[in-house]
């Protein structure tokens, strides 16, 4: 059961006119007593409503009210009564905060989904949250390491995105060190603000990552991965995109080490390469030649892979590792004498591009 | 304000066989401003993102203050962190930008509305404050993401490469900014570069760091003048220092270095150090600086012992100074740095001194500053 339905109970009971509410710090302590904290609060009658206090945030109590004008006073005693153990019961399923109930249902059902491969299943009716899901949103998902935050609330992060993203946005958790956010597209993008048409949505996505990223690092738990998909119409493409979200962030751990924010639309290869079965791309990697006095060289390693992240533009490159220009085509030359490859030409930088990819999946497991 | 200190510091990261970071130990004073300097890869990023709680810490101890660190969250740090891609939240104004850290502190309306406009005036964004980030450049991107530090009054401001998305114009103007902002603020500053003007004009003390491993910490000055090692000598100054490889001789009871068309005397206190320390008969490299090549013909008189003459290859006039590159001596090009208006041109052939109570010998082997320790 989760408040909403609580009040609905009491509707119906009564035949009165009821109501939820987050009362201000000052509002809860004057209604229920200050200090109050780790007691159980009672209900109580005031201006000619029941208010029982559901649950305490930070010193605001979410009620839910029921007016008592025209009950005799044993009625108010037994709604009163009703109340309080519908209260009882609610919060014996461990709910704390509103959103929270609804977003675990919604979690739950993600997980079987994408349990069972069903990547384009639609949000059913039954789901509370379903009609909030059907404008665009821009999904993230969050991976934590947790290793300064071992207890993570639901509480502390929502109430965290919620400051950032103005109140318009979903948690849900899907594993214990797994969480989705879901933020409107229009907040992020402007809505009709669009003085920089140039900007395309993969900058625009990247950027609220990186935002993203850095709020969360320094205000809540230091060390995670964030990936970030195209926006989506949740009731139908949620699924999906979590699927995306999920696999960019294992590509991100096992290709971008030491990177935390991974985008899909930068690891498309790499998720060719991990799809092929471990033993196949063993013998490709043996079959393709010795690379590996190059690819375990950190320093041509990070070359190889700035030359790549550059489009092969010596220039760009050499600026890129803050080299001179001859260092780099020194190091281009070394790469060639000693496995042949001269990755300044498309077919051998093709070659020495995925045998990186294969050398990474098969040697950092 | 705090110091930090480094005690042991590992970072490896999982899968990988070698240590990204290794064994740093490091002590940084209260309101120092110490520069992390080093290549593309060579830990400095991750040492700085390891103070701030980004990257986990395999071993060792990290302290702020008195207090370990190793296991409190970044919030709880009591730093501020700049990154070279600015970070800014997109979708907030510059001012919500700056005044979100405080508002999620609780701090009071007016007090953030103070303190947002006092950084926003000394960062000169004062007009920015309704724009958001993307109607900005990346130089006032930039001020707004110091701006985001500065109001938070951190114990420890961390950079990471904070410069390095902006003009070379641009660049040097925000250098001196910044120095001079964390000299006013009088907070400890870690700031992490690839860029050795950067870190010869703003840090108090430098960190040269290469695979991972700290190579010198020492004041600019020392850093130049005395480098341990020829990772360090050839990363501090440009042009770079030149490398001559030779051989030390007793000849008569001097100790001359020798190698291709160069045979110059080592002067008696450097001479000693060498001859004590075995490397007589010995193939070392000996490091010396452009700027100490001279063709004046006052110091060459002054020097007889330390003349040589080489083919000028190349001349590059940068109006202030000449640069003269030098073929034919030891095993590469030699480049002396010498008055703009000088009259030697390219193709021909000039008497040179060098210097040579300021020069380096290097052993060949370790690569260590034979002449230090």
């Amino acid at each position: 059961m989760d408040s909403e339905t609580l009040r609905q109970k009491l509707e119906q009971l009564t035949g009165k006119k009821t109501g939820l509410k987050q009362l201000g710090r000052q509002q809860s302590a004057s209604l229920f007593g200050v200090g109050t904290e780790g007691k159980e609060q009672q209900p109580v009658i005031s201006e000619g409503s029941l208010w029982v206090p559901l649950y305490d945030n930070d010193g605001r109590i979410t009620t839910v009210w029921v007016e008592l004008e025209g009950l005799s006073s044993r009625e108010v005693q037994l709604v009163n009564y009703a109340a309080q153990n519908f209260a009882v019961a609610l919060k014996a399923t461990g709910f704390r905060e509103e959103g929270e109930v609804e977003a675990r249902q919604l979690s739950s059902w993600l997980n079987v989904q994408l349990e069972q491969e069903k990547d384009d299943a639609e949000i059913p009716d039954d789901m509370a949250l379903k009609s909030r899901l059907f404008s665009d949103m821009i999904p993230f998902l969050l991976s934590s390491e947790n290793v300064h935050s071992p207890q993570v609330s639901y509480r502390s992060l929502m109430k965290l995105l919620r400051s950032y993203f103005e109140n318009e946005v979903l948690l849900i958790p899907l594993q214990e060190k797994e969480w989705l956010i879901l933020a409107r597209k229009e907040l992020l993008t402007g809505g009709d603000d669009k003085e920089d048409e140039e900007e395309n949505d993969d900058d625009l996505l990247a950027q609220t990552s990186m935002g993203l990223h850095e709020l969360i690092a320094s205000e809540w738990v230091g060390i995670f991965h964030l990936a970030v998909a195209p926006a989506v119409v949740p009731v139908k493409g949620l699924t999906g995109s979590v699927a995306l979200l999920r696999e960019t962030i294992i590509l991100g751990r096992i290709f971008q080490v030491g990177e935390y924010i991974h985008l899909p639309w930068e690891l498309r290869l790499e998720r060719l390469v991990n799809s092929i079965p471990d033993t196949r791309r063993r013998k490709l990697l043996g079959q393709i030649g010795d690379y590996s006095s190059v690819l375990s060289d950190k320093e041509m390693l990070l070359t190889l892979e700035t030359f790549f992240e550059m489009d092969c533009n010596v220039s760009e490159t050499a600026k890129k590792l803050y080299i001179h220009r001859n260092t780099l085509l020194y190091r281009l030359d070394k790469i060639k004498q000693e496995t042949g490859a001269d990755v300044r030409s498309f077919g051998d930088a093709a070659i020495v591009k995925l045998t990186m990819l294969l050398y990474k999946v098969t040697k950092r497991k | 304000m705090a110091g930090v200190r480094l005690e042991h510091i590992f970072k490896k990261y999982p899968g990988s066989d070698k240590a990204t970071v290794e064994d740093i130990n490091l002590d940084i004073k209260d309101k120092e401003f110490l520069v992390l300097v080093g290549p593309s890869g060579c830990g400095k990023s991750t040492t700085l993102r390891m103070i701030a709680g980004l990257e986990e810490i395999s071993e060792g101890k990290m302290y702020i203050g008195d207090r370990v660190v190793n296991d409190v969250a970044p919030k709880d740090r009591d730093i501020a962190m700049v990154f070279q891609s600015y970070a800014l939240y997109p979708h907030m104004s510059v001012y919500q930008n700056m005044a979100f850290g405080l508002k999620l502190r609780k701090v009071k309306k007016e007090e953030i509305d103070k303190k947002v406009r006092e950084a926003a005036k000394i960062l000169d964004i004062e007009h920015l404050l309704e724009r958001k980030p993307k109607a900005l450049s990346g130089g006032q991107r930039q001020r707004v993401a110091l701006g985001r530090a500065i109001v938070r009054d951190p114990q420890v401001f961390l950079m990471d490469e904070p410069l390095s998305n902006l003009d070379a114009k641009l660049r040097g103007q925000m250098r001196a900014e910044i120095t001079k902002l964390v000299k006013r603020l009088e907070t400890t500053c870690i700031y992490v570069t690839h860029d050795q003007t950067e870190a010869m004009t703003m840090g108090d003390r430098i960190v040269v760091m290469y695979d991972g491993i700290i190579q010198q910490a020492a004041s600019p000055e020392e850093l130049y003048n005395q480098p341990q090692n020829l990772f360090v000598a050839g990363f501090i100054g440009s042009p770079t220092m030149n490398f001559i490889t030779g051989t030390l001789s007793d000849v008569n009871g001097a100790v001359r270095f020798r190698a291709d068309n160069l045979d110059v005397e080592v002067p008696g206190g450097k001479a000693q150090i060498v001859r004590n320390k075995g490397f007589i008969g010995k193939e070392v490299v000996m490091g010396v600086r452009p700027e100490d090549i001279h063709e004046e013909p006052v110091f060459l008189e002054a020097s007889p012992n330390t003349i040589f003459s080489s083919l000028v290859d190349v001349t590059e006039n940068l109006g202030h100074e000449m640069l003269l590159y030098l073929s034919g001596v030891g095993n590469g090009t030699v480049i002396a740095r010498v008055d703009g208006r000088s009259t030697t041109r390219e193709g021909s052939k000039p008497k040179l001194a060098i210097d040579m109570n300021k020069v380096h010998f290097f052993d060949k082997e370790s690569e260590k500053n034979i002449l230090l320790g």
